[in-house]
């Protein structure tokens, strides 16, 4: 190491261009360049790392894109005028709308861009490692396509509402973005083709292991099957829920274990969740914090939502509600915390079998009617205690197994039997709103509805698409605002 | 520890005298023509020695004159210097009062000149204006008087940093700061401090380290003649501060010590009283029920019951919280300082010692500080001189943070605290947190820390050789060495800790700056006409950066470190580098005190720049002309000076980013594992921000009385960087760019006159007043670029409001109402040639509706002095400019705002038809979007400030020399006493972009001192 004193007392400036050249030549200490930082598999981790690190934020996966669709929906809501009004009250607008969800996305997407450049020039020798790379590509792949679909559904039309090929979505992103290119909306089906190509391709690169905290090939399925169920593809949307049901070896978590499960890190029945932690980007604004009544405590759930669920006495869900910050039973228990961990490190799952079950109960309902009784009854059986519950002095039968569990046959299916059941299952993981709407249903919000208007969303009301912010328009001349949000 | 630190110092200057050499002994009392009383200070030098003194407090001396010397030199600071030869052993003097401004010295960059050759700009700031004034850092006490400065303070935090603009806006979005160099020296004024994201904040300034009373003079050089010497640095103007050195003679002493109370200067944000507040919150509450609801009768009385009663009870006992009155408080001032000066012919020493205590006026927010300084300067030879400054400086801060954030006492006072929430439960204990959730910060205050102890010491030492007649060598060395560790810590009691379970954060942040400059001088005189001052050497400078920080979780009661922290979260630091090589010249001439000229260049090498934009050239020509030494004026008697001066030149300023050109990955952690984010794109051609000059003047001294000077500038910056924003399609939010360019053009004024001279009352005014016009001039693709609240467009102002354009509330129905604005830009008009107007916000297109940069600034300084009494107060002014108060959005809701408190302003609404209202009818949590942004926020803001006041009065020397002592000095000091303006909801200064902000407004303190010497 130079002594530096000496080197600026001898005067650099008189050594020589070369010498003072080099001193004037300085890398910052806690960032890497980006040429030449991803040539190892391990480096290449790393970098598809920094893809899931952008998905966690409280922008995306562990907030947003979770409560402020639930919010806009039935069955949560928020606590009292704070945080959530904007969603819970429709009042967002091109200047106030929430910029995070449209640019949070696209920089987790930029990183998928920055990898996919060098993932083929990735030194790998040996199968292990060609493998690990596959995998690694797979996983961008993957995710790329997961990114695109959640950003079309926020701002582009429901492709069940019709006119996918004339109605603008969101900009495509396959490559690294110029800084000064002004990319233009493609229409909703051509980011849904873009969606299922990218998860097809990752699909045939990705590994069958289950890898905590990352998608593997079973969650690529499953979500494809998620993004075929929103085009309303849904023979597509069996075949891939039918693949992981069976093929994945992921099983459905059990009864006695439901409520502890959600403070796990890596849930038995969870494809792929986002782990979160309170080293990285675990935070105040985090869904966990925001269920939390030691926290922010500000979304709950619906007093209808509580009625219902406490009216089921004997399923398992109802355990999940906990004293909310309105002391009611409105705090939904998803987001605990990892065990003597605060709430906002719990982990986000992104998909868990429980919601493909759902998925095939609805792919199967118009070709299949017994089927999809027989895949939502799986998730109806495990919510209910699998023989009779009998009272204390051992007289009164309180639970008749299998009498009491509310299963359905092929002939009292439909569809809102299964829309129920989607609502007691994933509540408060961001679905009820995306079920609504590309269903085309009304949503219809109880009375404890504490804004003035809004109580009901027709799916003709412009606001059931997120605008565009405002800062992108400034900086976009190409980028045209969604119908509505004009005036 | 205070008393033992001034009395060790105390011993260290007693044993610092040294005996003198023996000689013939000459004595005698120096006296002043105008009023025949004695001149203490007064240097006394044997001519052609180095051997001196000076008079003491009754204007005597007594000197020792070596064998063969027979001349004294007596010399003082607005006296005529005098040579008188030695005849006996007594020698008495009266001296003359010199006309003002002829030959001062002046600092400027790499030396001193005289005033009167000096051909750039540049404004000096003397030690006087200065002492008295009680501020804790001394850039504040520059506001006033300096033409074409701005001056506005950031924070009402003690220690916090100031906002200093020289003539404008001299760039985009890199720093728009000038440099300042301390002693030849440029240093660092990055922040070390904290703000509420844990990032660095402006809440800590390295300046506040510094006592200001341990400074000689500042001066401002604002053209490129002055400043194009500084290079890449100077663009924004450059600020020089010298330090005190001593004199040689007997060893002074002075004392100091002042106490006073700090007050905000303003109100601000004036909030509604409890009974309002319910008042206007139930009318909204109605309004919603009746109008949008279609509720009436009982109905609409239960809904408004139901509400008022679940989010703004009336408190049992009827009495409302004032939250102003729990955050917020008087704040105080302690000073204390000793300093002691002396030497002999070949040493001279200054040193000072002090300490500081401030409490600010939000509850939690104080600083204390104490430094030390010792500058030695040692003739080794006559050819071989040693200078070394040692300057220790330690600030402890409890940190009151500003901004939009429920910890900051400001905001919570008036905004997130209601007056219907309490700060108590009825059994006594404190109450946790707001209806709305916010935290009772009463609480969190008693039980939580946010603090910064930052130390800095610097050694600056020179050594200078006269290698032959005229010919000087200097080279300086400086290490500047700033530590601050900072602490945010949360009880697991406390509301903000509870998650948690007691949280402790830290940062120690190091940065190291090692400057070596070597320089060689040549002065010469040729024929007693041709005078010729030639410079030539290189600078090279090394900022190092480095940090550490470390955050734990579950940290039981009564532990504030992480070792007691049971759960290590997260740790973090950095150790960055940058470096800057320069090499300089600079050649003045004059012919026979008449003509002027003089140039200059430097060539710098940064590493915050890419290869290929690395170097850059910057320089300057200039010249002037003395017209009163020419012949055909000079006999003009009334006229004693004119000179007429240009300048030219270029100057720079460097990206704020130390890596800005790099493509990037920032390292995060996912799951346990490093994760890579592309977090900056590359940028090879980024590149100087260019500066060009020009400054034209003249300056006068008439009548022996009057003197000033005028002068016009234009500085027109070209390769501007800005953060540009970008589509996030790409993934990035901005990215720095050389965009465009822009020009301040305008003109400076200063008169200064001693009105009363002559009699014992004494009266000098000055008064300066500036005026710049700011305009971008280009944008790279021509496109205007949005940047809330203003647009920077070619043609206009860089802070130009753009907002919609508020029309005013429908007296019908008590709509807010904006204009419609046309594809031009203007208000649109229907066929009847009237304004549209729409009830829509939506609708309401943006327009300009304001700029923040005055028309005008400037000070009005005033000197009285009567026998021991003295009374010096200064004005300063601004005229033009708006102010947007973006930071009342909430705060003037209009109901729109259910969780906030709401200011005074919003009692005028709608209430009927036909009222004539400032706010509309308001309706509760309804979504109105009348309180969208709009120009209904924009004021005007014109004022008039009594800055600062200072009653002094000396007890006459009779009576204090009977108790050993030469000087007792008495003083009243009050800064911001008196504010006239044009707007009473906000303080007057605001940062300079005139957005309000949530920082702590510019307080007012009254202050008394007495000042001793000894």
């Amino acid at each position: 190491m130079k002594n530096r004193f000496i080197y600026t007392l001898l005067g650099v400036a008189l050594l020589g261009t070369s010498c003072s050249d080099s001193w004037l030549e300085e890398d910052p200490s806690d960032k890497l360049a980006v040429d030449g930082s991803v040539q190892t598999v391990t480096q290449a981790q790393y970098a598809i790392d920094g893809v899931y690190d952008q998905m966690s934020d409280d922008a995306y996966y562990n907030g947003k894109y979770i409560f402020n669709f639930d919010v806009m929906a039935d069955d949560m809501r928020a606590s009292e005028t704070g945080r959530l009004d904007d969603y819970y009250r429709y009042t967002f607008y091109t200047e106030s709308s929430d910029t995070e969800m449209w640019s949070r996305p696209y920089r987790a997407m930029k990183n998928v861009a920055s990898l996919l450049a060098v993932i083929d020039n990735v030194e790998a020798e040996g199968a292990d490692a060609i493998a690990a790379r596959n995998d690694i590509k797979g996983q961008a792949l993957a995710l790329r396509g997961l990114i695109h679909f959640d950003l079309v559904k926020t701002f582009g039309k429901p492709y069940t509402h019709g006119d996918a090929n004339t109605a603008l979505g969101v900009p495509i992103v396959t490559d690294l973005v110029a800084f000064d290119q002004k990319m233009s909306r493609n229409t909703v089906e051509e980011v849904y083709n873009q969606v299922i190509a990218d998860f097809k391709a990752g699909i045939d690169l990705l590994s069958n292991d289950a890898n905590l905290g990352h998608i593997n090939k079973a969650a690529a399925q499953a979500l494809l099957a998620r993004v075929y169920l929103y085009k309303g593809d849904m023979a597509n949307a069996l075949t891939y829920a039918e693949e992981v049901i069976n093929n994945s070896n992921v099983s459905l978590m059990s009864r006695d274990n439901y409520v502890g499960e959600w403070a796990k890190d890596g849930m038995s029945e969870s494809l792929f969740e986002i782990v979160n932690s309170s080293e990285d980007n675990g935070g105040l604004e985090s869904v966990g914090y925001l269920s939390d009544p030691d926290g922010y405590g500000q979304f709950v759930a619906t007093d209808p939502f509580i009625a219902k669920l406490q009216a089921a006495t004997y399923d398992v869900r109802n355990q999940m509600l906990a004293k909310d910050e309105l002391d009611r039973m409105g705090r939904v228990m998803k987001y605990p915390g990892k065990a003597n961990e605060p709430s906002y490190t719990s982990n986000t799952r992104v998909i868990r079998l429980s919601e493909v079950y759902l998925i095939a109960a609805e792919a199967a309902l118009a070709s299949d009617a017994a089927k999809a009784a027989e895949y939502l009854n799986a998730v109806i059986e495990r919510a209910y205690p699998t023989e009779d519950v009998i009272d204390a002095d051992g007289t009164t039968v309180l639970f008749d197994h299998p009498a009491d569990v509310p299963t359905v046959t092929a002939a009292t299916i439909n569809l809102a039997r299964i829309l129920e059941e989607r609502s007691l299952e994933l509540v408060a993981e961001g679905h009820r709103f995306h079920d609504l709407v590309r269903n085309n249903l009304t949503i219809t919000r109880g009375d404890d509805y504490w804004g003035t208007t809004y109580k009901t969303i027709e799916m003709t009301d412009y606001k059931i698409i997120q605008p565009i912010p405002r800062i992108e328009l400034d900086a976009n001349p190409n980028m045209v605002q969604n119908p509505g949000y004009e005036s | 520890m205070k008393k033992s630190l001034v009395s060790m110092l105390i011993l260290f200057f007693v044993g610092l005298q040294g005996v003198l050499a023996q000689g013939r002994e000459i004595s005698g009392v120096v006296t002043s023509a105008e009023d025949g009383l004695s001149i203490p200070g007064v240097s006394v030098i044997v001519k052609g020695t180095t051997i001196g003194t000076t008079t003491n407090f009754d204007g005597q001396y007594s000197l020792n004159v070596p064998e063969g010397e027979s001349v004294l030199v007596f010399s003082f600071v607005g006296m005529t210097t005098q040579e008188v030869a030695v005849s006996g052993a007594t020698l008495n003097v009266v001296m003359e009062s010199e006309s003002i401004g002829v030959d001062e010295v002046m600092v400027v960059a790499y030396g001193v000149t005289k005033k009167s050759s000096f051909t750039g700009s540049a404004s000096t700031v003397n030690s006087d204006k200065l002492k008295d004034t009680p501020v804790t850092s001394f850039e504040k006490a520059l506001s006033g008087n300096v033409p074409g400065l701005q001056v506005s303070s950031v924070s009402g935090q003690p220690g916090a940093s100031t906002e200093i603009r020289i003539r404008g806006i001299g760039s985009f979005s890199a720093d728009q700061n000038p440099l300042y160099v301390i002693d030849g020296v440029p240093v660092t004024t990055s922040s070390t401090g904290i703000t509420y994201s844990g990032e660095e904040g402006s809440t800590t300034t390295p300046l506040s380290t510094i006592n200001p009373a341990d400074i000689e003079s500042v001066t401002v050089l604002k053209d490129a003649a002055a400043a194009s010497l500084y290079g890449s640095r100077a663009a924004n103007g450059v600020i020089v501060i010298t330090t005190k050195q001593g004199k040689s003679g007997k060893t002074r002493f002075n004392f100091s010590t002042s106490h006073g109370v700090t007050d905000l200067a303003m109100d601000n944000f004036e909030t509604v009283s409890g009974e309002d507040f319910i008042m206007l919150q139930r009318e909204g509450l109605m309004n919603n029920a009746i109008d949008l609801q279609g509720l009436s009768g009982d109905a609409a009385t239960a809904y408004v019951d139901g509400v008022m009663n679940n989010y703004y009870p009336t408190p049992a006992d009827g009495n409302f919280t004032n939250w102003d009155d729990e955050l917020m408080r008087k704040g105080q001032v302690h000073n204390y300082e000793l300093s002691a000066s002396g030497g002999n012919e070949k040493t001279t020493f200054f040193a000072s010692v002090s300490a500081n205590q401030t409490d600010g006026v939000a509850r939690n927010s104080d600083m204390e500080r104490i430094t030390g300084r010792v500058n030695l300067k040692h003739k080794a030879t006559d050819k071989l001189t040693f200078t070394t400054n040692l300057s220790f400086g330690s600030v402890k801060q409890n940190i009151a943070l500003g901004g939009f954030y429920y910890a900051n006492p400001f905001f919570a006072s008036r905004q997130l605290l209601l007056p219907t929430d309490l700060v108590r439960n009825p059994d006594g204990s404190l109450t946790e947190e707001s209806t709305f959730g916010y935290y009772n910060m009463v609480r969190e205050y008693s039980l939580n820390e946010r603090s910064s102890d930052t130390w800095r010491n610097t050694i600056n030492s020179s050594v200078e050789y006269k290698i032959l007649e005229g010919l000087t060598f200097k080279s300086t060395f400086s290490y500047d060495w700033i530590n601050t560790d900072n602490l945010v810590y949360s009880s697991p009691v406390s509301r903000a800790g509870r998650a948690n379970k007691g949280e402790v954060w830290q940062r120690s942040v190091k940065n190291k700056i090692l400057t070596s400059s070597n320089i060689l001088t040549y002065d010469k005189t040729f024929n007693e006409k041709h005078h010729i001052n030639v410079l030539a050497g290189y600078e090279v400078e090394e900022e190092n950066s480095w940090a550490m920080e470390a955050e734990g979780y579950n940290v039981p009661e009564g532990i504030k470190v992480n070792d007691g922290a049971a759960k290590p979260n997260a740790v973090g630091g950095w150790d960055d580098t940058n470096t800057l090589i320069s090499y300089l010249g600079k050649v003045d001439y004059d012919f026979m005190n008449k003509y002027y000229v003089s140039a200059s260049i430097r060539r710098d090498g940064s590493s915050k720049l890419g290869a290929d934009e690395r170097w850059a050239n910057f320089w300057s020509v200039s010249g002037s002309w003395r017209l009163s030494q020419e012949d055909f004026i000079s006999s003009a008697t009334w006229l004693d000076d004119l000179k007429v001066r240009a300048s030219y030149g270029t100057n720079g300023t460097l990206p704020v980013s130390w890596y800005g050109h790099k493509a990037l990955y920032s390292v995060n952690a996912y799951n346990s594992q490093p994760a890579l984010d592309y977090s900056q794109i590359a940028n090879p051609s980024l590149s100087w921000e260019e500066s060009k000059n020009f400054n034209a003047g003249f300056d006068f001294r008439v009548l022996g009385r009057f003197s000033g000077s005028f002068e016009y500038f234009q500085k027109k910056t070209e390769s501007m960087l800005m953060q540009v924003p970008l589509s996030r399609v790409t993934g990035f939010s901005s990215m720095w760019q050389n965009i465009g360019e822009m020009e301040n053009k305008g003109w400076e004024f200063t008169l200064n006159a001693n009105v009363l001279r002559d009699s014992e009352l004494k009266w000098d005014v000055s008064f300066n007043v500036s005026h710049y016009k700011n305009e971008i001039t280009k944008l790279s693709n021509g496109e205007p670029i949005f940047d809330f609240p203003y647009i920077r467009k070619e043609g206009e102002a860089y802070n130009t409001f753009y907002l919609r354009d508020w029309a005013g509330v429908d007296p019908d129905d008590g709509a807010a109402q904006w204009y419609v604005i046309d594809e031009d830009g203007n208000r649109a008009k229907d066929d009847s040639g009237n304004h549209i107007k729409t009830k829509n916000p939506a609708q309401a297109a943006k327009a300009i509706v304001g700029c923040a940069d005055p028309d005008f600034t400037g000070g009005i300084n005033n000197s009285l002095s009567y026998k021991g009494l003295s009374l010096d107060f200064l004005f300063n002014f601004s005229i033009g400019g708006d102010i947007y108060n973006h930071a009342a959005y909430n705060m003037m809701g209009d109901g729109n705002a259910p969780t906030a408190n709401m200011m005074e302003n919003q009692l005028d609404r709608w209430q009927k038809p036909g009222d004539k209202a400032r706010n509309p009818k308001r309706y509760w949590n309804s979504d109105t979007r009348s309180n969208w942004n709009s120009s209904r926020r924009i004021m005007d803001n014109d004022y008039l400030r009594l800055k600062s006041l200072t009653l002094g009065y000396s007890l006459p020397s009779e009576w204090v020399n009977k108790v050993s002592l030469s000087n007792v000095k008495f003083y009243f000091t009050g800064t911001n006493l008196l504010t006239f303006s044009s707007q009473d909801e906000v303080d007057v200064e605001q940062p300079v972009h005139g957005s309000t902000t949530w920082e702590i407004p510019t307080t007012k303190t009254y202050t008394f001192g007495v000042n001793i010497g000894f």
